[in-house]
């Protein structure tokens, strides 16, 4: 009787299993009839379906399909982009989905959508859609679960890839592959002080120089200059200065196939003491009134005018004129500016509608959508910035955003050779930044804080970032 | 007769069934997926890859740090517990004045919310915390204690201060189900305190003992909550438990190496726990 009952048992949990099991099983077909060919592997593909044509195909017309878009911000640029291209294709539905939030459990809320949306495309059943800005991006590349973009464009007669800034598309490849497109990006360079440049008579070359010649010109420029000028970098913090400068001589310090970390090394103290002499010797200050250089992230042509005009017009006889420069970099034979890409959206490589989420990506690309003027950052559209740029020149002026203060109410001219100017940097920009700091980041920059602050020494900084860095590596 | 004996296997399941469905749908089948996974070298449509997982888990370094970290700290904490906790039961167990208000203080961790606990924490043992404020006007120098080779010991003072509680209350009532007259009988006999110890007080409260070891060995793995709630995901190297390990797989997603490093943790678990429960059983038989 009691084998009888086991049995009974046994059997029902097998069955509880296997039926999960169909389950998932169904799932897997549907993802593997619906995801169509990516080309990721040519020939095995070309020897099992030898019909398929290549790349994603040409979105239905007639089957009505829904693409799932998950953002964690909401966002007016997507909602706006779901009712024009709805109307446009009757047949397909944008699910656009966000998380509301308040500030209060924002950090929460981050946690609970990143684990959330990570589960979900483990299981095969996340968004086709994904803004990848707040979410690990490395980890979805590493677990291949973002279609390689690249293989599609490269497929796709319509994506004209000279339409868009290609810096920016060769900056974002990750092992040359492309998983995720932005909407726009930022640039970061150092806004100067061009009266005191000019007035100082030393000439430099900003293409090409690294901190050491950016260091011994500034300071040759701020010789004798009073209290509230003797700064040469302003706006800048000492522990993500060490950050930076890991950053930019990354393969020193970490070697990511061999899973080691070289910080307990001369080369890391020495960086460590550099940036402390650097805040020692009063080149650079989080808190200069008016230093010489200042670190900026420009958003927009708009906001790059705003930074460049603003200096104009401070009161107290500081007024000066600025100019935009490249960034000392620690490797001076690879020149060029750092970006940051927005709204990265990447493709579910498991999506059932590959071909309409990928339709709707172009779209949120395209001229039509990139050319409206209230998107945040610079459009990837190459075409759609021209036309932003223009229709500023045009204009001729742009009004402070400032609701108070001195810059209230003033409106700052603009040219055609501003605009020229900034090309420069916009073409230029080549070396990306994360979107999120890294866990390395995270830990250099909570770690250096007490050197800085003189409470531990070099040596004991690096000793503990290597060994939590280690662990990280090793993992 | 075996009419009955149905009736009564029927109505025990039927009995059982909320309990059975709820374990094995929130852990049983959970728990066989995983393992399933832990063969695949994809969560969807994977192929089966052996050992792989299992191999790039036990090659990886931080996954052994892990381990061996868990081991010492519960290699460490478990005996000191027990022997202090064994300690103030037979304190308590004394008439004392205070008793009643002492075995209160002694439980009250317990019901401490971890996020004033570790509030505390963080005030004392921080890096700009109290007790290096004390060390500085002492002249001592600072110990970052959560970045250093003692942040284990600080672990094993929270864990210890917070679980002695429950097992002083666990080995008073053992120790109260003793009989008298065990010890009234060797007292006419003239054994000394030792003597009556070893061999009354020990023996009877062996069966006590597995419970409280048993549960003392799970209660030390949940000393990661605190840990990570102050340390974060990255600690330093001593205090990076299994724990830490599978939440940081969890959060990159390795669904392969975070399965296979739970198999590997639940073997270890399952093979201790069945040396004891052999060895219990041996001694109850050694008993009778």
């Amino acid at each position: 009787m009691k084998k009888i009952m086991l049995t009974i048992l046994a059997t029902v949990f097998v069955f509880t299993i296997s039926a999960c099991k169909a389950g998932n099983g169904n799932l897997n077909h549907v993802a593997d009839t619906g995801g169509v060919n990516t080309g990721q592997q040519p020939t095995e593909h070309s020897a099992s379906e030898p019909d398929q044509p290549k790349g994603l195909g040409a979105p239905s017309t007639t089957k009505q399909k829904t693409v799932v878009f998950s953002t964690f911000f909401p966002s007016d640029y997507f909602k706006e982009a779901k009712k024009k291209y709805e109307a446009k294709h009757p047949n397909i539905t944008i699910d656009l989905r966000s998380v509301e939030t308040d500030n209060a459990h924002l950090e929460e809320n981050l946690e609970k959508f990143a684990k959330t949306t990570g589960t979900a495309m483990l299981s095969g059943q996340g968004p086709d859609l994904i803004e990848m800005d707040q979410l690990p991006s490395g980890d979805y590349v590493k677990q291949k679960l973002l279609a390689n973009l690249g293989e599609i464009i490269d497929q796709d007669p319509d994506f004209k890839k000279e339409q868009y800034f290609t810096n920016i598309l060769e900056g974002i490849k990750v092992n040359g592959g492309m998983y995720g497109l932005p909407i726009g990006f930022f640039i970061y360079g150092l806004m100067g002080n061009e009266d005191a440049i000019q007035k100082s008579g030393v000439t430099f070359d900003d293409s090409h120089w690294s901190w050491e010649q950016f260091i011994a010109t500034a300071q040759a420029m701020t010789q004798g200059a009073d209290k509230d000028h003797q700064y040469a970098l302003g706006g800048s913090m000492p522990e993500y200065m060490t950050v930076q400068f890991v950053n930019e001589r990354y393969a020193t310090f970490v070697n990511q196939e061999q899973k080691n970390a070289n910080f307990v090394s001369g080369d890391f103290t020495d960086l460590l003491q550099q940036v402390k002499t650097l805040f020692d010797k009063k080149v650079v200050s989080t808190e200069a009134r008016f230093p010489l250089f200042k670190t900026v992230q420009v958003n927009s042509p708009v906001d790059y005018i705003r930074e460049l005009r603003m200096s104009e017009f401070l009161s107290g006889g500081n007024a000066h004129t600025s100019k935009l420069y490249l960034s000392p970099n620690a490797d001076p034979q690879h020149p060029g500016g750092s970006f940051r890409t927005y709204q990265t959206i990447g493709l579910n490589e498991r999506s059932s509608v590959k071909a309409e989420a990928w339709d709707f990506m172009k779209f949120l690309l395209s001229d039509e959508m990139q050319g409206k003027p209230d998107g945040a950052g610079f459009p990837l559209n190459k075409t759609s910035y021209a036309k932003k740029a223009q229709a500023l020149v045009q204009k001729g002026s742009i009004e402070s955003d400032q609701p108070i203060g001195p810059m209230k109410g003033k409106s700052f001219k603009i040219t055609q050779q501003d605009i020229d100017d900034l090309d420069k940097f916009l073409d230029g920009a080549t070396y990306p930044l994360q979107f999120k700091p890294s866990k390395i980041d995270e830990i250099i920059a909570a770690e250096a804080q007490a050197f800085f602050a003189g409470q531990k020494s070099a040596d004991e900084v690096a000793k503990l970032i290597q060994n939590r860095v280690t662990t990280y590596l090793n993992e | 007769m075996s009419r009955l004996q149905r009736k009564d296997w029927t109505a025990a399941v039927l009995f059982l069934a909320p309990s059975l469905i709820g374990f094995s749908v929130f852990y049983l089948i959970p728990f066989a997926a995983g393992l399933l996974y832990s063969f695949r070298n994809s969560t969807i449509g994977g192929a089966f890859v052996g050992f792989d997982n299992y191999e790039a888990v036990l090659s990886s370094g931080s996954f052994r740090k892990a381990a061996a970290n868990t081991l010492l700290f519960t290699g460490v904490s478990v005996p000191l517990i027990i022997a202090l906790s064994l300690c103030f039961a037979h304190l308590l167990n004394r008439r004392l004045f205070i008793r009643n208000w002492l075995q209160t203080a002694f439980v009250l961790p317990l019901v401490v919310p971890v996020a004033s606990i570790v509030m505390m924490w963080q005030v004392l043992f921080d890096w700009n915390g109290t007790l290096n404020m004390w060390l500085q006007h002492w002249h001592m120098g600072r110990i970052d204690w959560m970045k250093s080779g003692g942040s284990m010991a600080v672990l094993t003072v929270v864990y210890i201060w917070k679980n002695i509680g429950y097992n002083i209350i666990l080995f008073l009532a053992g120790l109260q189900s003793i009989p008298k007259d065990y010890y009234e009988t060797a007292d006419i006999e003239g054994a000394s305190g030792l003597h009556k110890w070893l061999h009354i007080t020990s023996v009877y409260l062996t069966p006590t003992m597995f419970f409280v070891v048993l549960m003392s060995i799970i209660n030390s793995f949940k000393v990661f909550r605190e840990t990570y709630l102050i340390a974060g995901d990255y600690p330093h190297d001593r205090i990076y438990m299994l724990q830490h390990y599978m939440n940081n797989m969890f959060m990159s997603l390795d669904v392969q190496k975070l399965t296979a490093a739970a198999a590997l943790m639940v073997a270890g678990i399952l093979l201790f726990v069945s040396v004891m429960l052999m060895t219990e059983r041996r001694f109850r038989s050694f008993m009778e």
